[in-house]
């Protein structure tokens, strides 16, 4: 390992020997008659290791044998410049541009690899024997301008646009000029050329109209926009409607509205345009503005099935508005959206009565209205969500799924309500029979959502030993894609490490664990906190203990008990769970009690104790907007 | 038709004119070749064939131009040649006669040859013809070179006549030759040569010689040429010789001839100088020589027998070669065959004669080659003419080489292990064979014991006395010797070839020695090893730190300028060799370790599962040099040479990346090894435990059997050993407060119950039971020393369970630690996967025209962060265990690759592009959840990290079932079983195959799962396991398929072996010494007895605690009482002196 060994002129004597053996072996490879596609991985695998010889060395056998291979081709001109070969690159292009002529494409890499080898003079001569030969075909200037731009020589660029569009057609490279101005930021530029480009290309407006919100992400770009587009909306619809997803995307819902009014609202194709907007406006919580979207379909389409699904969005519309979410929490504290362990209940926090009214006024309008019958199960199924998740009633949410079931739901929607009527059964506090009732589903129908409800049902009602059977059961067939894999791995992971794995304490102290949690998905709040207390009181020293006492926290959280919440989360210290008992500490002093100061210092604590917590980086991002919004 | 006439007239007239020339031309052509001809002759002489074929040449010649002068005539007279057409002699007469108009003639002459003539036509001819008539042609048509033709005529006749008469002599004798063609005239010659020799007779292969004599003139040399007279079928022989000799001072001309073997005719002759002398040699008359034959070989060969030890075959060769080569000893015969018949025949061998055996044209003869000479062979035929010059044939001996004796293992110095035997390797060679190869010894007792040296030899029955080169591979048994610790065997190998001529030879090897160790040197031994290994590391972490800093503050020396210095470049090369020097540190490191390993894994120092971790460590440090760092350094070099300062700053960049990466690895390395350490530790206090604990049960129940009026020498022995036992108790006890040191940071509660455990009355009482125990032997009370010795060895079995426990609590505990680890990082993983499934729902709900997509994508990357956390969390961890697996690396770096993918694809708003991505990125998490969730089942599952028992359970009960389906096959093979049977049993087979592989491709599939390695061979398993299935589903049940099953179970008992790696053997192995250890011999004994009895009892102390098993401690205390008997005979002695 002498480093006087490692001279240059070794290295090139190594690299020789390299190229010699990789030749070898290459000739051997091809004497045996191994794959074209063999050769070309192993000339890539050179390129990424950095042996730029063997790579040329592979790449141009292979490309005297398959002359016609655009793959092999570019790979070649690729690595020569990659490795800033450029003579050789010249030299071998050169030899091969005099056995091929007429081949536009060596030609053009020819002149390309002069100008980079700094031989203007004989770029040119080049370019002017091109010019002569191929100067009556498109694809010799795209070649030529291709290689302008790379170079960024925007003089001979706007040159050769002008001449060719006399020459050609008036909009020709309009789009890649597009690209080329808005990489480099020349917005206008950009705009206008995409504008000339959707002049005649109106089916194309999809890629253009991708560029241009891409564009518009950038501050100094929207004003730009917004007046190009509108200079040139009268050209044609296309220009008008890249111009409302524009404003949609500034959410100025309201001149989106406008444009798609301009639009029209007649055609079935209108009709869909409609459907799709009102759906975005919805997604995007422009409540109003997709109300009065579903209004326009419902009041001109003339197709029954939009117009079912125009009445279901608008009642969505009206639905979403009864629990306005206003504050989303700085982490995910307990098992989020785990099928198993969250409880949605806990994360409703206000409701909007005025909201709930209308929207059962809604649902009831349409199951009464006959125009609407073949729209009762859903309109049924979402009267019961609004009373399992809203009102927390549950027998009258029962009701609800039931006369949806009755009123012959699609295939979706049943085994949707059949899934709901268990969490029914299991809220109104009858596990057993939400087992049964799902067991003789799983009977039936062993799909993934029935068994993992069984799991659910069985983890409430069943012994846990037996629970675990089923969880690795599932785990037979299961694979890592599926979107419930890891929410079945935290289930195991908790029965495994509290009971399975746990002392005798400790198995009655996560039995007592998963009562209370049954008891909050009945909503009996009161009652759970309860259990955890008598938790508290006999199991300190269960491994489920500051699990407990951290949920009991949320609990109160939710129920605005924010003095107990801190007093629970006071008792988490020096345990696995302290990381989020300080951010939740902080996010109480900052959301109920507008106590930043306090709050910044518990977040701070993460920052100085709890460097490797998986919650340090969102913690980070949060202190930062905090002391933004402090400073504004 | 008259002019016709004219013409006519006229062309015989120019024709007899031209005759006229061409006569005249001849003429001079045959003057000329006359001169010619005679002055030829006058030179050449030429022979009267030459004259009489020139004749009839000229003849022919003359002939042929009448043939043509007659063609031509007769062309002429057809009018085919142009100089005598009319149309020509009518121009020719015009433009010699009629010159102002000379066509004239020719018109008329034209118009005359036209059918139908006009009167005007006819007229003019008339008149034309008239003038014609006038002309007179002789003198018209006159030849212009007549005149010329004949001047040259008159100049050649002139020349005739000079040339003729300049060599009148010469010629007129030639013209007389000439003009008879038929006659030979002799040429005459310039002088005569004369034979004087005469016929000669000679016997074959004598030489002679002749003379020649001159008259008349003397030429300067003389030629001989000797033509044989008889011909012979060898080309050569029938070529004739040509002899030169210039004149000698006596005026003749001598040849000499020499090995004349036939007969000649010859003559001398003088050949012409110049082509132009008319003779062409002067001879002499031809004689003869005769030649008389001597007897010659007509066949010779000559055998070479080696000597039979050497089992060479017998070698022939002809006569002609006369280097005659073999073995010492051989019989060298000679046959030959004459072409006459034979009165004698000898042979002279080194000046001594040796007659042959004659059988008529026959001779043999033979002799023994015992040293190199020469001989010649003698033939006397029966006219008593000998050979001529018989030709000495050269001998020449091959001496039998010493044989070759190459050991390649053991090396010189071994130490010995449990199973007291030291593997020999030899490879030997010799030309004809060996008689003998045996090991001298001896045996060589501490200097302290002041033994003579038992010294003896040991045949190695293994040699094969028939090859010439062999490997010797066995293993040489000492256990006989009753080796004692730090006894020496000092042996060679002694090996004789089979040479019953000269006496068998022999070679000795060197010396090599053979030391039987303690257990505590080695326990030693390995702890100083690896705190040196330790040190080092140390010191190169410092190292590669000051290196980094020096690179770091280098490359940002680099930012700031354009160009380097001469001392920057100067600073940039010492880098580079003080890295590559630490590089090379690094390597040594790697040597250290694997020595340790070596080491440790002979003696079995360790439990199989410590082993089994510090064969990671030392993969792990062997794979500690990255493989970028040396390319790195060539790059900076590169660099620096051709002065590219971007290159430059690449290129330290890289390098201090790299040596960043080392660093940490070193780290990490030096972390697992304390831990390890801390384990080694605890396994040593245990096993030296138990040995103490087995010894003071041993002592025990010989106390128990002594009986009361017991031999006071027999306390004394028994007081000696209570008193090493309580002196190893110490040990263990400092051992613990070591121990306790050393696992504190792994497991604070094990560490301080260790402490506890040393500092505890159990420990104490114990110590003081050995301790009084001593002392009731020392003053013979055997009841009390009874008590208190089972007292003693109940307390050493409490605290060896005790410890037990301490131990388990430690392992337990290291365990649970890592699991609380591993849980909290699978939690996270679960998290972010969570986290990632959320925010793929998000994203697809969302519009792409949506301004939220900006706050996803960088929701996105908060994930990313996340992810980079947790895996720098992942590298921490792996520095304290081998369970991060490469493939839970490869799960997250996964995971990472598609979250920047998700990331720029959803800046760039490609929704679904970014949905695959972050599908991608969840799914990988969940594997890398499961990944976690393994490792730490089978941490849990098997106590350790490692988790290969779980693997070998099964192996072990797979290669059960597979003996099973074995034996059934063997059954099958019998072939004694009713077809039915048969069929049902092969069904049964199958079945148990198929559930075999099962097995197998599950084992393989959890073992993959695991990122285990080690697998010995099972992967070429499942292939013959097809191929067993594949003949039992065609009902085939063959020698081969028996062969595969066969090779199915050697397989997995291979692996079972590979995988416990020495685990299931109880025997140790040889291990090879320190070569600085220096033996002290005999002259090392202090002359102080007391000191020899404290040497003892260390000694003594020493090899009871060292693990031996106990038929060798058993030895060993007979040993020492022995050595004990002795002291009390001295004290005794020593007192009756006083």
């Amino acid at each position: 390992m002498k480093v006087k060994s490692f001279t240059k002129r070794d290295q090139k004597v190594k690299n020789k020997i390299t190229t010699l053996i990789v030749g070898l072996l290459f000739a051997i490879l091809i004497g045996q008659g191994t794959s074209f596609k063999a050769s070309f991985k192993t000339a890539q695998m050179f390129e990424r290791k950095g042996d730029y010889n063997a790579a040329i060395s592979i790449y141009t056998d292979l490309y005297s044998k398959n002359i016609n291979d655009q793959r092999v081709f570019r790979s070649l001109i690729n690595v020569y410049k990659k490795s800033e070969k450029l003579q050789e690159g010249i030299t071998f292009f050169e030899t091969l541009y005099q056995s091929n002529p007429l081949n536009l494409q060596i030609g053009l890499t020819l002149f390309e690899f002069y100008y980079l080898g700094g031989h203007k003079l004989l770029a040119e001569t080049t370019l002017s024997k091109l010019e002569a030969q191929f100067g009556h075909l498109e694809p010799f200037y795209r070649g030529i301008l291709q290689i302008y731009m790379n170079e960024g020589l925007e003089k001979e660029i706007l040159s050769l646009a002008r001449r060719v569009r006399q020459q050609f057609h008036p909009t020709l490279f309009s789009q890649e000029l597009g690209y080329y101005y808005q990489a480099r930021r020349v917005y206008d530029r950009a705009m206008d050329e995409y504008i000339l480009y959707l002049s005649q290309n109106k089916d194309r407006g999809y890629y253009i109209s991708k560029r241009i919100l891409k564009m518009s992400d950038e501050p100094e770009s929207i004003s730009i926009i917004d007046k190009k587009l509108t200079q040139s909306s009268h050209i044609h619809d296309r220009i008008i409607f890249i111009l409302a997803d524009f404003y949609f995307k500034q959410q100025q819902y309201q001149k989106a509205f406008q444009l798609h009014v301009q639009l029209g609202a007649i055609t079935p194709k209108d009709m869909s345009r409609w459907f799709k907007f009102a759906n975005q406006l919805q997604k995007e919580l422009a409540y109003s503005h997709s109300i009065h979207a579903f209004e326009i379909i419902l009041k001109n389409s003339q197709d029954s099935h939009m117009r079912g699904q125009a009445l279901i969005g608008l009642g969505k519309s009206f639905e979403a508005q009864i629990t306005p979410t206003s504050y989303t929490n700085i982490i995910d504290y307990y098992y989020n959206d785990n099928l198993f362990l969250d409880t949605p209940m806990l994360s409703i926090t206000h409701i909007t009565n005025s909201h709930l009214n209308s929207s059962i006024a809604f649902y009831d309008s349409v199951l009464t209205g006959h125009s609407f019958s073949n729209q009762s199960a859903q309109a049924y199924y979402r009267l019961g969500e609004i009373h399992y998740h809203v009102n927390q009633d549950f027998d009258r949410a029962f009701s609800q799924y039931q006369s949806s079931l009755k009123n012959h739901p699609n295939q979706n929607l049943k085994k949707t309500l059949q899934l709901r009527i268990a969490d029914t059964y299991l809220a109104k506090g009858d596990p057993q029979k939400a087992f049964r009732y799902i067991d003789s589903l799983f009977v039936n129908q062993q799909s993934s959502d029935v068994e993992n409800k069984r799991i659910l049902m069985a983890f409430h009602t069943l012994p846990l030993d037996t629970v675990m059977d089923f969880i690795e059961s599932a785990f037979t067939h299961i694979n890592p894609t599926s979107s419930s894999f890891n929410d079945l791995m935290e289930l195991r992971e908790l029965i495994q490490i509290h009971f399975i794995k746990g002392s005798e304490m400790d198995k009655e102290a996560f039995q007592l664990f998963v009562k209370a949690d049954l008891k909050i998905r009945q909503s009996r709040l009161m009652e759970a906190i309860e259990t955890i207390n008598y938790l508290q009181e006999i199991f300190q020293n269960s491994s489920i203990y500051p699990l407990a006492v951290f949920r009991k926290s949320l609990v109160l959280n939710h129920l605005s008990k924010s003095k107990l919440a801190l007093e629970s989360l006071e008792l988490l210290k020096d345990t696995f769970i302290e990381d989020r008992a300080i951010i939740l500490t902080g996010q109480i002093y900052e959301l109920n009690q507008s106590n930043i100061h306090n709050a910044l210092k518990s977040y701070h604590r993460i920052l100085d104790e709890f460097p490797e917590s998986i919650y340090f980086q969102p913690v980070r991002y949060h202190i930062r907007t905090l002391e933004e919004k402090i400073k504004s | 038709m008259s002019i016709q006439k004219e013409l006519h007239k006229a062309r015989s007239i120019l024709v007899q004119k031209d005759f006229v020339a061409f006569g005249w031309l001849a003429s001079i052509f045959i003057i000329l070749d006359l001169i010619l001809a005679i002055y030829l002759e006058s030179f050449f002489y030429f022979s009267k064939e030459i004259k009489l074929m020139s004749a009839f040449i000229t003849l022919g010649i003359f002939s042929f131009i009448i043939v043509l002068g007659t063609i031509y005539y007769l062309f002429i007279h057809y009018n085919k040649i142009h100089r005598y057409s009319w149309s020509h002699i009518a121009q020719l007469l015009g433009d010699k006669g009629i010159q102002e108009k000379p066509d004239r003639i020719l018109n008329a002459f034209q118009l005359s040859e036209e059918e139908n003539q006009s009167e005007l036509a006819n007229e003019y001819i008339s008149s034309i013809t008239c003038v014609l008539k006038k002309f007179d042609y002789s003198t018209l048509l006159i030849h212009e070179k007549l005149s010329q033709l004949k001047h040259w005529t008159a100049g050649a006749i002139i020349i005739f006549f000079a040339l003729f008469l300049v060599r009148a002599d010469e010629n007129i004798p030639a013209v007389y030759r000439l003009a008879h063609p038929t006659t030979t005239f002799n040429i005459p010659k310039p002088f005569k040569l004369i034979n004087m020799t005469g016929d000669v007779h000679l016997l074959g292969g004598e030489s002679s010689e002749f003379i020649v004599r001159s008259e008349g003139s003397n030429p300067d040399t003389v030629f001989a040429v000797l033509t044989p007279s008889q011909v012979d079928l060898d080309s050569l022989i029938n070529q004739s010789i040509t002899l030169k000799s210039e004149r000698h001072d006596d005026g003749l001309y001598h040849f000499k001839i020499e090995n004349i073997f036939h007969d000649y005719k010859y003559k001398g002759f003088v050949p012409r100088e110049h082509f132009w002398e008319v003779w062409t040699e002067v001879a002499t008359d031809t004689h003869q020589i005769y030649v008389t034959d001597r007897p010659i070989f007509e066949s010779f060969t000559i055998s070479i027998n080696p000597p039979k030890y050497s089992r060479l075959p017998s070698e022939t060769q002809n006569g002609n070669v006369a280097n005659i080569q073999g073995l010492k000893g051989s019989t060298i015969q000679i046959n030959l065959q004459s072409n006459r018949h034979l009165k004698e025949s000898y042979i002279i061998l080194n000046d001594t004669k040796k007659d042959m055996n004659i059988y008529g044209k026959k001779a043999v003869g033979q002799f023994k080659l015992m040293e190199d000479g020469q001989f010649t062979v003698h033939l006397l035929d029966s006219r008593n003419i000998s050979n001529r010059d018989p030709v000495p044939y050269h001998l020449q001996t091959i001496p039998d080489h010493l044989p070759i004796l190459d050991v390649i293992s053991p090396p010189q110095m071994v130490e010995l292990g449990d199973d007291m035997s030291i593997p020999f390797y030899l490879k030997i060679e010799d030309d004809f064979g060996f008689s003998q190869l045996q090991i001298g010894y001896e045996i060589k007792r501490p200097a302290f014991l002041e033994m003579d040296p038992y010294v003896s030899i040991f045949t190695i029955p293994e040699l094969n006395t028939d090859t010439t080169s062999q490997e010797i591979i066995m293993d040489w048994d000492l256990s006989d010797f009753a080796l004692l610790p730090d006894d020496e065997v000092h042996y060679h190998f002694e090996l004789y070839d089979n040479d019953n001529i000269s006496g068998p030879k022999k070679i000795i090897s060197g010396t090599f020695i053979a030391r039987l160790p303690s257990l505590a040197d080695l326990y030693e031994t390995m702890e100083e090893q690896q705190s040196m290994a330790m040190d080092e590391t140390e010191v190169n972490l410092e190292a590669l730190d000051e290196l980094r800093e020096q690179l770091d503050n280098l490359e940002l020396e680099a930012l700031k300028t354009d160009e380097m210095n001469w001392e920057q470049q100067k600073e940039v090369k010492e880098l580079i060799e003080k890295a590559s020097e630490e590089l090379k540190a690094l390597e040594k490191l790697t040597e250290a370790m694997e020595s340790i390993n070596s080491q440790s894994e002979k003696h079995q120092l360790f439990s199989d599962d410590l082993m089994e971790k510090f064969k990671e460590l030392q993969e792990l440090v062997e794979s500690l040099i990255p493989e970028d760092l040396l390319k790195n350094m060539a790059d900076l070099q590169d660099a620096l040479e051709e002065m590219n300062m971007e290159k430059l700053k690449d290129a330290m960049e890289n390098l201090s990346n790299n040596m960043e990466q080392l660093e940490s690895d070193l780290d990490r390395y030096l972390d697992i090894f304390k831990r390890l350490q801390a384990e080694q530790k605890m396994d040593e206090i245990a096993k030296r435990l138990e040995q103490l604990a087995e010894q003071q049960d041993m002592l025990d129940q010989n106390l128990n059997q002594v009986p009361d009026n017991a031999d006071p020498s027999t306390f004394a022995r028994m007081e000696q050993e209570e008193q090493r036992n309580l002196q190893e108790f110490q040990s263990i006890e400092s051992l613990m407060e070591d121990a306790s040191e050393m696992i504190s940071p792994y497991s604070e509660s094990a560490s301080e119950s260790l402490e506890q455990m040393e500092s505890s009355d159990l420990t104490d009482e114990t110590e003081e039971a050995l301790s009084q125990a001593m002392r009731h032997m020392r003053e013979m009370q055997k009841g009390d020393a009874q008590q208190q010795s089972m007292n003693a060895l109940q307390k050493l079995q409490q605290m060896q369970e005790q410890f037990s426990q301490i131990q388990n609590q430690f392992r337990m505990e290291s365990v649970a630690q890592m699991t609380e680890k591993f849980q909290v990082m699978m939690q996270d993983v679960l998290y972010l996967s969570k986290k990632q499934e959320n925010l793929t729902q998000e994203v697809k709900g969302t519009s792409r025209t949506s301004h939220r997509l900006r706050d996803l994508t960088a929701q996105q990357q908060l994930l990313q962060d996340q992810l980079r956390q947790i895996m720098n969390q992942m590298m921490e961890l792996s520095r304290e265990t081998f369970s991060i697996t490469p493939q839970l690396g490869q799960s997250m770096g996964m995971t990472a690759a598609m979250m920047e993918q998700a990331k720029n694809e959803l800046a760039d708003r490609n929704k679904i592009k970014a949905n695959t991505s972050q599908n991608h990125a969840m799914q990988s998490l969940n594997k890398a959840a499961l990944s976690l969730f393994n490792s730490m089942k089978q941490m849990e599952a098997s106590g350790s990290a490692s988790g290969y028992e779980a693997f070998l359970e099964q192996l072990q009960k797979m290669s059960g079932q597979q003996q099973g389906l074995n034996n059934q096959g063997m059954q099958l093979s019998l072939g004694q079983m009713a077809a039915s049977a048969q069929q049902k049993m092969m069904q049964q087979m199958l079945k148990g195959q198929k559930q075999i592989k099962k097995s197998l491709d599950q084992l393989m599939e959890e073992i993959k799962q695991s990122g285990e390695d080690g697998l010995g061979d099972l992967s070429g398993l499942g292939k013959d396991m097809e191929e067993v299935i594949k003949d039992l589903q065609r009902k085939r049940f063959t020698r081969k398929t028996q062969n595969r099953q066969q090779r199915i179970l050697s397989r997995m008992l291979d692996s079972q072996k590979s995988m416990t790696q020495r685990g299931q053997k109880e025997e140790r192995k040889s291990e090879v010494a320190d070569f600085n250890m220096v033996f002290e011999g005999p002259s090392g004994l202090p002359g102080d007895l007391g000191q020899r009895r404290s040497l003892a009892l260390d000694a003594l102390n020493r090899s009871l605690n060292s693990g031996y098993p106990k038929e060798y401690q058993n030895m060993i205390k007979k040993y020492f009482n022995t050595i004990s008997e002795s002291k009390i005979l001295y004290e005794k002695g020593s007192k009756s002196e006083e």
